[in-house]
């Protein structure tokens, strides 16, 4: 058996065909963990009695052979923000490192209620706040194409887990790119969904007017088989969409093919590394040899977006992260002796318990949220945010100049080596110069391979990204099957 | 080279934060330097024309969100309380608030 062939859809038809049991197929991944996770570090902890519970549970199921649900003995990795009951919850931060769930997060609680197997939590960087996974106060994660590069971040561990065969699919969240951009630099899919269409109850918040948690997977379709699972309207999440949406993963070639893509002339600025632009290229030349139809298009704010991201995303963040104070939980207990009163318990615990990049961030929100600086920073992001928006819902036009779906460079660059911009935070935030647009205006967006590849082949991964119109899943994801099936 | 952060800001933004920051003073000036060219490069913000544009606010589609108010279990009170890093008698324990 090989880890990496491996796809929902094969296993589902596995199970059904009694070829291998979930159990056999358990096993077998947390088997190949403790061989391989050793050299990546994608996962921060591993889940293993859930895990076979439900296995032995999914193969009952397959036993019986009735209503089986898609994900029924599926094995999955869950980001380390997203609370499950009973089990540790880092967020990649020392200030967690002790945290046990009281509660499922409402993805967890739908992945269980399709006797999915979680293996496990993944890295990521501190509170999901990076480009690389090396914020994690733990360790790093390794791109599994090369153990040198990073895998993209803030959900590195999860993308790097599909990427090197330790789990069929797993969770992300994605605030300004933390899906995509890992995916891409994995070489494996990703998606972020529109905002609203998947509940954040129990994600840990990072910037709630973007955050949104999707999945990878190593095909489009079991991204869309993951996405139908985890979406949909909850009561505990005030800005959950409740209209239905029909399933996404049923690929319809008829239906991909009647789409019109535009290509916006900003995402394909100088800077770009010249193998990501040749990549992209041959994406977009293959979807005209299936024939589908390109318009040029603009979106004149752009190159705005970063600033105001990162006007916006630490002023969120310091507003979001004023509750870990250390005193429902944290390492208080170690500090008693230095502490006399409350305001000292607060300094000394985020002090010790958040590393450079968050304190950096809360830090920098607070200065721009600050008297006298509001207007001129935070308030002005938010007006320029508003331009960016506009730009969408100008190409996104229902009228015969508008595009269905936008086709993008999803990182400007491969895999970099861990280290090379870890001193620097600037170049850091440059990682994200392409998925930040998509957050702000709360639409859809997948990041797919150029093509498949294979770990160990030496080539570097380059990722293109489909963006799609609120809610509009199904373009995106059409579009992304046609593209992979042909 | 933005002069809208030093030390004494850095101090100032810290203890607004509740952070307590590092004692090692080379750390903090760089701190203060990576966040002055984080500032220095917001300045590109300053030459979009934002006359009449309103402020986006939040990212949400809903309008308005209504549940019923009812009292459910979603948290195991065990698995709660026991993250306490310090409690007497099933309370949270924390140094005195008022002194």
């Amino acid at each position: 058996m090989n880890t990496h062939t491996f796809t929902i859809r094969s296993l589902y038809d596995g199970f059904r065909k009694k070829e291998f049991s979930a159990k056999e197929i358990t096993e077998f991944f947390f088997r190949r963990i403790e061989e391989k996770d050793k050299e990546i570090g994608a996962y921060l902890s591993l889940t293993k009695n859930h895990a076979f519970d439900v296995a032995k549970r999914a193969d009952e199921l397959f036993q019986k052979n009735t209503n089986i649900p898609l994900l029924a003995g599926i094995p999955l990795a869950l980001k380390d923000n997203m609370l499950f009951e009973g089990t540790k919850t880092t967020a990649g931060s020392k200030i967690l490192e002790h945290y046990i769930s009281s509660y499922d997060a409402t993805v967890i609680r739908k992945l269980k209620d399709q006797c999915a197997v979680l293996l496990g939590k993944t890295n990521l960087d501190e509170f999901a706040m990076g480009s690389s996974t090396e914020n994690s106060a733990f360790h790093v994660t390794r791109n599994p194409h090369d153990l040198s590069r990073v895998p993209g971040g803030s959900s590195g561990g999860s993308a790097a887990a599909v990427a090197g065969g330790l789990a069929v699919a797993s969770l992300g969240s994605d605030t300004g790119g933390s899906i995509r951009q890992p995916a891409s630099l994995c070489g494996v899919v990703g998606l972020k969904p529109t905002y609203g269409m998947v509940s954040r109850y129990g994600l840990i918040a990072l910037a709630s007017s973007l955050d949104q948690i999707g999945p990878f997977a190593k095909t489009v379709e079991d991204v869309a088989m993951v996405y139908d699972a985890i979406k949909g309207h909850d009561e505990h999440d005030a800005t959950s969409i409740p209209d239905e949406q029909p399933e996404t993963h049923h690929y319809d070639s008829d239906y991909a093919k009647q789409l019109v893509v535009g290509i916006p002339k900003e995402y394909f600025i100088d800077g770009i590394e010249k193998e990501v632009q040749k990549g992209v290229n041959e994406a977009i030349e293959k979807f005209k040899r299936l024939g589908v139809r390109f318009k040029e298009i603009s979106l004149p704010h752009t190159k705005f977006a970063l600033s105001c991201y990162y006007i916006i995303l630490p002023a969120e963040v310091s507003a979001n992260l004023a509750r870990f104070d250390g005193i429902r939980y944290g390492n208080i207990s170690n500090l008693k002796s230095q502490i006399s009163n409350l305001k000292e318990l607060y300094e000394k615990s985020k002090g010790m318990g958040f590393g450079p990049e968050t304190k950096r961030r809360v830090l920098l929100g607070t200065f721009v949220l600050s008297a006298g600086y509001y207007d001129a920073y935070y308030g002005k992001a938010q007006k320029v945010r508003q331009l960016i928006n506009n730009d969408f819902t100008k190409v996104f036009d229902d009228t015969e100049d508008g595009v269905d779906v936008i086709l993008a460079p999803t990182s400007p660059t491969r895999a970099f080596k861990i280290g090379e911009r870890a001193s620097d935070p600037l170049s850091m935030y440059l990682s994200d110069i392409f998925t930040i647009p998509a957050n702000f205006a709360g639409i859809p967006a997948l990041s797919v391979p150029v093509k498949q590849y294979v770990v160990g082949s030496g080539e570097l991964p380059v990722g293109f990204q489909l963006i799609g119109k609120k809610m509009h899943e199904k373009d995106i994801l059409a579009l992304g099957m046609y593209y992979e099936k042909n | 080279m933005s002069e809208r952060i030093n030390e004494e800001t850095i101090e100032h933004l810290a203890a607004l934060a509740r952070i307590e920051l590092e004692k090692d003073s080379r750390k903090n000036k760089k701190l203060i330097s990576d966040l002055s060219s984080i500032l220095d490069y917001f300045e590109d913000l300053n030459t979009v024309d934002t006359e009449g544009i309103p402020p986006a606010v939040g990212g949400s589609f809903v309008k308005d969100a209504y549940r019923k108010d009812e009292v459910k279990d979603v948290s195991k009170e065990s698995l709660l309380k026991g993250q306490f890093p310090n409690s007497e008698n099933g309370f949270l324990k924390i140094p005195p608030v008022f002194e």
